[in-house]
């Protein structure tokens, strides 16, 4: 599988076009007592699975409601809030060869690892005097309190996987089938020409973005983040904590206690479905598909969307339980006005030419990226019968989106097949660049995800206005609805 | 490579999807002046809209608490006011993006709870968290913010429209309009009286209870007296509108905070505004009417005013017990009448004079039964709070 890759021969142009050599970057250069330190000063929870506790003003939680980085910071440097201001605790702040005035007006001389731990767990500084109430007294067991103190020896100096101070790497998810070798090429190709044009402005604050796509398998190097236009099957291959900007799922991971790095461009089939559910009028309408989790759960969406004050009925069949020629029988008979449909090829086929053969078919609703119907081949009856939903269309590009896209297809001689997920990948690049330009050349994937956050209508020129926040991980939310209006005049958008 | 069947069929799809798109590419390529759906971002919330409130507020110390429908962590429709009524009342304000001060103070009231967890289960205490960032914290958030603490039941967190909430913390004044510059506090005070106090929220919970503890006293000393009171006002019987003797001090009076009003059901001058008021105290006051407070209407013309008249008009005022109208011999009534100081010869020329009473505290106040209810409110509640 590896050696018939043709990903190879794009993987080595891609290398050679940007020359950056990343031989300081390893995963981790923390050694084991300072990584379990990290787990603790972020999380508050110990990797021993020993209790540590937080005291606060007589109050006693666990420390993973108040673990060190929610107040001073990831970086170690301080989140003032409220008038509270905790303080820069990287090692050399606490370390200060001169026994002046602190930033918080005390006088005291350089912390030691002794020191620390007192701070830590009475609140004193070394000349003893207290601290502000606001910094908790923490009970944990030695071993812990040495990693925590090892570690803050470290913090703040760490590497960020990904970057270094003349380059940044973004790696991309690329789709795993091997059919899709000629997509997965357009796609890279396109986000690097993207990259190669933002490099030749002079890159990031001074950083050029390096690309390395991935297929199968994890990245060499660990990138910054990743950018992608699908993000269905790809998901183990997401080192923990890098931040993802991605085109679309059939079923985008919403659940933000389980995801909060990824950030997906275009609503998922369900959403899709849905909407399809809201087009429903009344009278009766059938759901037919093939009964396997998937179908099951967009017929679940379908229905939600459906208002039940005017139908009158919802029927739902099995594909496995008639042959389409019988089906098309039973609805002829019971008078069914609507379908929503999601079986397999074959069957839809079949269906439709059976339901064809009579004057007036049932109005037909199709999910239009995941069908597998060729509605052009279908009898002419069904002109203007048939409405299908889209993550994304041609009429959210601007002009001078389309102008850009195609700039980039002609200066770097790539092909425009794949529209589609061209633009979703170009978006997912300018999505991407646009947060890393907010948070400005002090880098860390932390403040990377909380730009995409704060990230509102942002205009790619190729999809409908991004927006996310702090519970928002669809970057656009607008299904198209499009009609077919037979083979001459093809798909048209509704009103 | 093994390829899975759904796999296959995403596969297909995917390139039909492409197919599909690039042909209407080519057929449709100037579509983009289409008018596109409105973007359906949700809005947070699904509440009663302004015109649906009511235009009321409350204004306490130096709020005025606007009457504004919120959501709770479980994502319930809950009136501010109703949660708040009557109650002893500790508030903080927070936003679960906030990680310095939030997460402590949020630990504060876990342990406040702790300490008053008696006042707080019985519904005596009331522990209320308000985002200031109600675009963000949605219900579900707050729950699990929440739940961080491992609090349990008996602490209130709220969201909602922002327009509502903000409105809301401006009413209380707490209004901050950049979240990050908000200062820790702790609103502590008792619903109905002027008692608020704006605490450090991050200080100790114990000196925070501290701030709260006098203001759960029961606000009528127990174990009082009564000698003197039920020597003076005696037990002289009365009937009320449903047909029963009462006793005056001994039914009506003792333990109670009461308003009393003369009136007589032929007068058509003051009395159907001083009783038209009766019905709103009643209205106003809702459950404590019966339990803490006793509205007395008595009759100066009992010769005319049969216990079965009354009741007919009782029932007309929507009078619900707690609200006594009485009648009875003349002689007694007099004798009512005298011990609460407002007899009058002839109807005619009773007073319009409301007496408020507190028989714990010992605090009587006159009001005029003619001025605007508000008015009267505030004097009973004077009253009603008054500690002794
Ligand atoms: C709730 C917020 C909060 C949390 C959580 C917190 N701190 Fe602090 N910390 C503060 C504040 C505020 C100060 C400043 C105290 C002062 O100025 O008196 C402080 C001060 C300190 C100091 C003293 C620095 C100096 O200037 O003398 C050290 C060391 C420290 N924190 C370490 C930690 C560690 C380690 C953790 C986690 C185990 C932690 N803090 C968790 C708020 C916090």
């Amino acid at each position: 599988m590896k050696d018939n890759l043709p990903l190879g021969i794009l993987r080595k142009t891609i290398l050679c076009l940007v020359a950056v050599s990343f031989a300081t970057i390893s995963w981790s250069q923390l050694g084991a007592s300072e990584e379990r330190g990290q787990d603790i000063f972020r999380k508050g929870t110990s990797p021993s699975g020993q209790k540590i506790v937080a005291l606060m003003s007589g109050a006693e939680v666990p420390a993973s409601v108040l673990p060190c980085s929610s107040c001073h910071g990831l970086d170690g440097k301080g989140r003032p809030e409220g008038g509270v201001s905790p303080s820069n605790i990287t090692w050399n702040a606490l370390t200060k060869g001169y026994n002046g005035k602190r930033s918080n007006g005390r006088t005291h001389n350089a912390y030691t690892s002794t020191t620390l731990k007192r701070a830590i767990s009475m609140g004193l500084d070394p000349a003893g005097n207290t601290l502000n109430s606001t910094m908790p007294h923490y009970q944990m067991s030695q071993q812990d309190m040495q990693d925590l103190v090892d570690y803050l020896k470290v913090l703040g100096q760490e590497s960020v996987p990904g970057l270094t101070d003349s380059t940044l790497l973004i790696g991309t998810l690329l789709r795993p089938e091997p059919q899709l070798d000629e997509m997965n090429q357009v796609v890279s190709e396109i986000i690097h020409a993207y990259f190669t044009e933002i490099n030749q402005q002079g890159g990031i604050f001074n950083r050029q973005l390096a690309f390395e796509p991935t297929q199968n398998e994890p990245l060499k190097q660990p990138a910054f983040a990743l950018v992608s236009s699908w993000l269905d099957q790809q998901q183990d291959l997401i080192p923990p904590g890098t931040p993802v900007v991605g085109g679309m799922a059939q079923f985008p991971e919403t659940d933000l206690a389980k995801n909060r790095q990824l950030f997906y461009l275009l609503p998922g089939l369900d959403q899709q479905a849905e909407t399809l559910g809201r087009q429903v009028k009344g009278g009766k309408i059938a759901l037919i598909y093939e009964s396997d989790t998937l179908r099951g759960e967009l017929i679940e969406a379908f229905k939600k969307g459906v208002r039940t004050a005017n139908v009158k009925e919802i029927i739902e069949f099995k594909t496995t339980d008639y042959p389409p020629e019988d089906l098309a029988g039973i609805l002829r008979k019971q008078q069914i006005n609507q379908v929503f449909l999601l079986g397999n090829a074959a069957f839809e086929k079949d269906l439709c030419d059976q339901l064809g053969i009579h004057d007036s078919p049932p109005e037909l609703f199709l999910l239009g990226s995941f069908t597998t119907l060729n509605i052009y081949e279908l009898p002419a009856v069904w002109q203007g019968k048939i409405i299908l939903a889209y993550p994304q269309w041609m009429s959210s590009a601007s002009d001078k989106g389309k102008a850009m896209i195609r700039y980039l297809q002609q200066k770097y001689n790539l092909s425009d097949r794949y529209q589609q997920s061209q633009w979703a990948a170009l978006s997912g690049a300018i999505l991407l660049v646009d947060a890393l330009k907010k948070v400005g050349r002090d880098l860390s994937r932390e403040q990377l995800v909380e730009a995409l956050e704060n990230t509102y209508r942002l205009e790619t020129g190729l999809l409908p206005p991004i927006s996310y926040s702090a519970n928002r991980r669809i970057g656009s939310e607008q299904v198209f609805l499009v009609k077919y209006l037979g083979v001459e005049r093809g798909l048209v958008l509704t009103e | 490579m093994q390829i899975s069947k759904t796999t296959t069929t995403i596969l297909a799809c995917l390139l039909l999807f492409q197919m599909a798109m690039a042909q209407h590419d080519h057929q449709h390529n100037t579509d983009q002046n289409h008018k596109t759906a409105a973007c359906c971002a949700k809005t947070p919330a699904d509440m009663p809209t302004c015109a649906d409130l009511p235009k009321t507020s409350v204004k306490m110390a130096d709020m005025q608490i606007p009457d504004v429908y919120l959501l709770d962590q479980q994502g319930e429709t809950v009136r501010f006011y109703d949660l708040i009524k009557g109650k002893v009342v500790a508030m903080n304000f927070i936003f679960t993006t906030c990680t310095t001060i939030c997460p402590p103070m949020g630990a504060n009231l876990t342990q406040l709870k702790s300490i008053m967890a008696e006042e707080v289960q019985q519904g005596d205490l009331v522990l209320l968290s308000i985002s200031i960032d109600p675009v963000t914290d949605t219900p579900q958030r707050l729950l699990a913010w929440s739940e961080k603490f491992e609090a349990g039941p008996g602490w209130t967190l709220l969201t909602g429209d922002k327009s509502r909430v903000d409105e809301l913390l401006k009413g209380l004044n707490v209004y901050a309009p950049l979240r990050e510059e908000h200062a820790p506090i702790m609103l502590i005070g008792k619903e109905g009286t002027d008692k608020w106090i704006r605490a450090n929220g991050l200080a100790p919970a114990e000196q925070l209870a501290t701030h709260i503890r006098p203001l759960l006293l029961p606000s009528k000393p127990v174990n009082v007296d009564y000698t003197a009171e039920e020597n003076y006002f005696t037990n002289v019987k009365l009937v009320n509108q449903y047909g029963e003797e009462m006793s005056l001090f001994e039914d009506l009076l003792k333990d109670k905070v009461v308003v009393i009003n003369p009136y007589f059901l032929s007068c058509t001058g003051s009395c159907p505004i001083m009783n038209g008021m009766m019905k709103d105290l009643q209205h106003y006051f809702g459950d404590k009417v019966g339990k803490d407070i006793h509205l007395i209407s008595i009759s100066v013309d009992p010769e005319h005013d049969s216990p079965e008249k009354v009741k007919a008009y009782a029932e007309s005022m929507g009078a619900k017990r707690g609200w006594y109208l009485l009648t009875g011999s003349r002689e007694n009534i007099d004798q009512a009448l005298w011990k609460l100081g407002n007899q009058s010869p002839r109807p005619e020329d009773h007073k319009n004079i409301l007496m408020v009473g507190n028989l714990p505290t010992r605090l009587w106040k006159k009001a005029n039964g003619l001025a605007p209810i508000t008015e009267i409110v505030k004097i009973v509640e004077s009253v009603l709070y008054d500690e002794g």
